[in-house]
């Protein structure tokens, strides 16, 4: 079998599993971690499978490539598959406390699996229309997860997250089918190996347009942000902290992807537009966080503003620039899911999240709170923590391409970014507890390892991507050369045709 | 409410209507039909049943939860694109029985695409069925 069937087939089979024992949660769970230690030991083959052997291409159904539906692994999509893989284990040990029983029973297993299928899916897939229909398994899925416990603030985050990437869809859709009416092809090699042929401006601009908004309302981009805050907060923890860490990012993932491939940036008019979009991305995103009161809000507004940071990287399209935008991407992941997961602690402990209510964790607690110490600081880019590298390589790419605005912005947005990171700081670790508040959660002892050991375990990895972050930025500038140069790409899917 | 006209047509319509949707189940692999309508079709029979019974005299007909039919058909979509896998095929590609001829549907062919069908077949039901039956309760 296929390596790259292994990621969609390994959740999916869990999925099933998991409906077939729907009365037992202790036999869904052992389904969905073993799935979970699968996913990643697939995904982590496949990299290494790409690395040693170039690109990997899977044939659905054993139709050439440009009838039917071809599955496509370069770097780029396998090391998203691997970190995906990891944020999906890690957040399922989580979950199995953070979430109450009750929880649980509601399909959550299912749901979580039908999810990591959906993600994997638009990560491997090299057909436009396909991506289109991973993205709705995974949305659905999210749709349902994100209204999980019937709460009216979360029925109305998931009534606006609804409309909104429904709307997005159809945008995407639109784009599809008149690349499709132009082409005549759905296989994205084909799509732009006929482009790169054709100099049909309009065909070419009005679907880059579709495209991007369509991205962009996934990903939160600039003017189409708000439905992230207003959703993200809302469910229980562990949800949110997968959301938080991956389901933007498919969306970055998919803009990095058909801007490098099908529509290459460096043409003047879409790059200067990307140029402006992430500056205002950043900027907007960071200053809505300062004025936020709720950590989980202050840190859902966040992702905006760290978005930002790889649309910059991708707008600068030098290998330089990409490679910092999937090595930030790697950074943020990882940094941010852990954050959402500390959210969970303190809720745990405190009852609240809101900043005005909390506060004396570190005398409670200090090794919890150096660990989010830790993590928050590498968010705002201290060195020599993950975050400092990450806008170090995008914001020295900008450097060297003489875009001075996008430099300035970027290291001033580091700096408000650093100020969020100390508010909650001071007011949730050092303050001492307001009076008018009790401060008491569910569970105010010792955490159990199934809460503490995702924690640890992310945060080790923040510092150590700091540290030994070389190695994998080596990888990155692979990956994005192999962005860069789209006709390795193109021969590996068209040449499987033949 | 318990309308004569509609407990009667129902009785009539219901064998009529289930019997077309499998012969467009049937026939969906290479012609115009297939899982989705087959089981949109089969599900139109059984809310007209729903409608003339009730949803609680119903349900005790049932030899299976709607739930149920929801993963089978899921599990049963999956194996068609597995088992190719096994016989050193592509996911998802298609595999035949030798064919054979039968009185009335002549030539005979079945193969993984039809269990796949019916996989979609089954989805739909259980689907359909699951949010009628709440609409129904519910009312």
């Amino acid at each position: 079998m296929s390596p790259l069937l292994l990621p969609l087939l390994v959740p999916f089979i869990a999925a099933l599993c998991c409906t077939l024992f729907s009365k037992s949660l202790k036999v869904q769970r052992s389904i969905s971690l073993i799935a979970a230690v699968f996913h990643l030991a697939a995904s982590f083959n496949l990299l290494q499978n790409v690395r040693s052997e170039g690109i990997q291409v899977y044939l659905n159904g054993g139709w050439a490539a440009n009838i039917g539906i071809a599955l496509v692994a370069d770097l780029f999509s396998s090391i998203m598959l691997v970190i995906t893989g990891l944020i999906s284990l890690v957040v399922l040990i989580y979950s199995l406390k953070e979430m109450s029983d009750k929880l649980q029973s509601r399909a959550y297993f299912p749901l979580f699996n039908f999810l990591m299928m959906g993600v994997n899916g638009s990560f491997v897939t090299g057909d436009i229309f396909n991506l289109y229909v991973w993205f709705e398994v995974m949305l659905l899925s999210s749709f349902i997860l994100l209204a999980m416990g019937k709460k009216p603030d979360q029925l109305e985050g998931a009534i606006k997250y609804v409309t909104i990437n429904l709307f997005s869809s159809i945008l995407f859709l639109s784009g599809a089918a008149i690349i499709y009416a132009k082409t005549g092809s759905l296989n994205m090699a084909d799509i732009a190996m006929r482009i790169a042929e054709s100099s049909d401006e309009k065909l070419l601009n009005s679907t880059a347009i579709l495209f991007l908004s369509s991205f962009g309302i996934k990903s939160a981009l600039f003017p189409m942000f708000l439905w992230l805050p207003a959703s993200y907060h809302t469910p229980p923890v562990s949800i949110s902290s997968l959301f938080a860490g991956l389901l933007t990012k498919v969306g970055i993932y998919a803009m990095i992807r058909t801007f490098t491939l099908i529509f290459p940036l460096n043409n003047g008019l879409l790059q200067e537009f990307f140029y402006v979009i992430a500056i205002l991305t950043m900027v907007v995103g960071v200053l809505c966080a300062a004025s936020q009161f709720e950590i989980r809000k202050i840190l859902s507004v966040h992702i905006v503003s760290q978005i930002g940071y790889m649309i910059l990287g991708l707008a600068l399209f030098t290998p330089l620039g990409i490679a910092g935008a999937i090595f930030y991407l790697l950074h943020n992941i990882i940094v941010k899911t852990n954050l959402f997961l500390f959210s969970g602690v303190i809720l745990r402990k405190k009852g609240s999240c809101d900043l005005k209510k909390i506060g004396g964790l570190y005398k409670v607690n200090p090794g919890f709170a150096t660990l989010f110490a830790l993590s928050a600081f590498a968010l705002a880019g201290v060195p020599p923590l993950s975050g400092f590298w990450a806008k170090f390589v995008v914001l020295k790419a900008a450097a060297d391409a003489h875009e001075y605005l996008l430099l300035g912005s970027g290291l001033a947005v580091g700096v408000v970014t650093l100020f969020s990171m100390t508010k909650i700081w001071a007011e949730a670790f050092w303050k001492k507890q307001p009076e008018e508040y009790p401060g008491v959660g569910e569970d105010t002892g010792n955490q159990p390892w199934q809460i503490m050991l995702p924690i640890v375990f992310l945060t080790i990895c923040t510092f150590a991507l700091g540290i030994w972050g070389e190695l994998i930025f080596n990888i990155c500038v692979e990956a994005a050369e192999q962005l860069l140069n789209p006709t390795e790409y193109i021969n590996a899917v068209m040449g499987e045709a033949k | 409410m318990h309308s004569v006209i509609i407990i009667l047509s129902a009785r009539l319509l219901c064998p009529i209507l289930m019997a077309m949707a499998i012969a467009f189940l049937y026939r969906g692999h290479n012609d115009p039909g297939g899982g989705f309508i087959g089981g949109l079709l089969f599900t139109a029979a059984l809310i007209l049943k729903i409608l003339a019974i009730g949803a609680e005299e119903f349900e005790k007909h049932l030899w299976m939860q709607p739930k149920n039919f929801l993963s089978s058909g899921l599990i049963m979509a999956a194996s068609a694109g597995i088992m190719p896998l096994f016989v050193g095929k592509a996911f998802l590609e298609s595999l035949w029985f030798p064919t054979f001829t039968l009185p009335i549907l002549g030539k005979v062919h079945i193969g993984s695409p039809l269990l796949f069908d019916l996989g979609v077949f089954m989805v739909v039901i259980g689907f359909v069925l699951t949010v009628v039956i709440d609409f129904e309760e519910a009312a």
